[in-house]
């Protein structure tokens, strides 16, 4: 959802984990007038979650089982209400992926300014996750990376800057990543070595037999390139 | 809007069907922002009031309302505003964005195109109407070419007129409020009128706040040629209207000039004396849950107050300004129409482009000429 563009939230389904009191029904008023559905659960029963878009918790009464997912990774924008604005409480939600407040006792205002903030925070959020886990695995493999340059080095009689060329040009031409290439390059320059087993594995794919096959020619290549500049 | 409101008191008080007399409290904060919140406070708290019309820009009613939720009172608020707002204990009587920012921004793309210039004063009502006028135009593949903010009271538009001459655009959406507004409009339609003689005239001014009074207080060859979107003009062709008008004369003098925030607040008065008829209290529960059961015949037309959001469902109109001060009714909605203050259910293309009966093929110029054609 975008916060700037024009009925950004209706349709949407928000779940309300609360007791029914007026402050529950001053939410619900307030949701419906910016056009979202609302589902409606006790905060402290286990029940089946509801497939939903965004989720209010009274943060006095919800425990740890009540989201269904790891702690701290929540699946939806959750926006916490608060009754007893304790640093106890507060840390609670924050630690369960939190992306908004709400503070009691509930009014029309301000629950158009949590949903906005709940949902840039959260898509901010995931956007970030996702960006440190890939950064994460292409730090691991960088090992590998390495590896397969000292290799595409000693087999094809080439500079650092030479195997590093040769592998960006093939990681463009197969639309796999650096990283991928080097570990497939790696599997069947170990399978040379090892017998069919890893051969099999390594050459299951189309574009594991192309990575040989070019790394091959592309071997003769640079050393006819070499011969001509000497 | 002090007139318009003391009209209907004094007109409920006169009618036998009332069991009970209304008797106005008056309190000035003289435009200043932190001044209602003390006149707010000397009328809830000191004089026992619970019910209050007033405040007409933004700034104000945000100011004013968390007092009125806290004594749990009623504002009946009788200006047309920018929308995304909805508090319990006010009654929005003037025009949401679907109801006037809406229609306008379909006109002005099917009549004049899509490249506006946006100037505003520099608070929360042009920021906000600016930015939906902005979103339409967007959505619609137009563009804003500039969005200029002056503060309150600056009658320096020098630049302003200036950047419109070099960038061209289609037409100005102007939310300058007061002098501003003034000094804008009279050096425009100077410089507009220069142009004239060896080129194109600028493009047209079009806003949704220039209303009757404020056309007087140009000076005669500036006040022609604006168009404003409005849910009243004082030329609205009505038997309740005229009746308006009549009563509205007879009580300020002949010369008195009916605006829609005139209208507005006389319409907030007779709500809240209908809702307390029907309530039988002024219990402020009471009297809003009434609110939403009647309609209530008034000189713009029907005028309901919806039970979701507490605005009123109101017809939208478009009106072209004339020399004499007044308002050439352009466009009148097919009736009221239910107001979304959120603007949750609009779709900024669906509704611009199909926002009347009037095909978006046909230019301006044939428009017009079908309506002189139907008078």
């Amino acid at each position: 959802m975008n916060c700037n563009a024009f009925s950004s939230f209706r349709g949407k389904t928000a779940l309300i984990l609360h007791d029914p009191d007026r402050d529950q029904r001053a939410l619900v008023a307030q949701l419906s007038r910016l056009g979202l559905i609302v589902e409606q659960r006790c905060p402290t029963g286990r029940h089946e979650w509801p497939q939903v878009d965004i989720c209010f918790f009274d943060a006095d009464r919800c425990r740890n089982h009540t989201f269904p997912w790891t702690k701290g990774e929540p699946r939806v924008p959750l926006i916490a209400i608060m009754g007893s604005e304790t640093p106890e409480r507060i840390q609670w939600s924050l630690s369960h992926g939190t992306s908004a407040f709400l503070v009691k006792p509930i009014r029309s205002t301000g629950t158009y300014v949590a949903l906005v903030t709940s949902i840039q925070n959260f898509a901010q959020r995931k956007a970030f996750l996702a960006d440190m886990r890939e950064l994460q695995e292409r730090v691991r493999a960088r090992r590998l990376m390495f590896k397969a340059l000292l290799k595409l080095m000693i087999n094809s009689n080439l500079t650092d800057d030479e195997a590093f060329e040769e592998l960006r040009l093939e990681s463009m031409r197969c639309q796999v990543s650096m990283e991928e290439l080097s570990l497939t390059y790696l599997r069947e320059e170990i399978s040379s070595y090892h017998g069919s087993a890893l051969n099999q594995a390594g050459t299951s794919t189309g574009r594991s037999s192309k990575v040989t096959l070019l790394a091959s020619r592309r071997a003769g290549n640079y050393s006819r390139s070499k011969n001509v500049a000497s | 809007m002090l007139s318009g409101a003391l009209l209907a008191i004094e007109e409920i008080s006169a009618d036998a069907s009332f069991d009970f007399k209304l008797t106005p409290v008056i309190e000035n904060p003289g435009g200043s922002v932190p001044c209602y919140y003390a006149c707010c406070e000397t009328l809830l708290r000191k004089r026992g009031v619970s019910h209050v019309v007033g405040c007409y820009t933004s700034s104000s009613r945000k100011e004013v309302i968390p007092f009125f939720e806290r004594c749990d009172a009623l504002l009946w608020y009788p200006s047309h505003y920018e929308g995304f707002e909805c508090s319990d204990n006010v009654i929005y009587v003037g025009a949401s964005p679907n109801q006037h920012i809406v229609p306008l921004a379909g006109y002005l793309m099917s009549a004049f195109g899509r490249r506006g210039y946006c100037v505003g004063s520099n608070y929360i009502w042009p920021w906000e109407s600016t930015r939906i006028m902005r979103q339409i135009l967007e959505a619609n593949g137009g563009t804003v070419v500039a969005e200029r903010y002056l503060p309150l009271g600056v009658k320096d538009v020098k630049h302003i007129i200036d950047e419109i001459g070099d960038l061209e655009p289609d037409f100005i959406y102007n939310s300058l409020i007061g002098e501003s507004c003034y000094a804008f409009i009279e050096a425009y339609s100077a410089a507009s009128a220069r142009r004239g003689v060896s080129g194109l005239p600028l493009p047209i001014i079009a806003s949704c706040t220039l209303s009757e009074p404020e056309l007087l207080a140009l000076r005669p060859e500036a006040r022609g040629g604006h168009i404003s979107s409005s849910v009243y003009f004082q030329t609205i062709d009505s038997a309740e209207n005229h009746r308006f008008i009549h009563r509205y004369r007879k009580r300020f003098g002949s010369s008195a000039v009916a605006s829609a925030d005139a209208e507005a607040s006389y319409v907030a008065v007779l709500l809240l004396a209908h809702a307390i008829r029907r309530a039988r209290s002024t219990e402020i529960e009471a009297v809003r849950r009434a609110t939403h059961e009647f309609t209530l015949e008034a000189p713009q037309g029907a005028v309901h107050v919806d039970s979701e959001n507490n605005h009123c469902h109101l017809t939208p109109r478009l009106g072209r300004s004339t020399k004499n001060g007044d308002f050439e009714i352009l466009y009148t909605a097919d009736g009221p129409l239910r107001p979304d203050p959120y603007l949750v259910w609009f779709d900024p293309i669906r509704d611009t482009r199909n926002w009347s009966s009037i095909g978006q093929d046909q230019s301006y110029c044939q428009w017009i000429e079908t309506q002189e054609m139907h008078r």
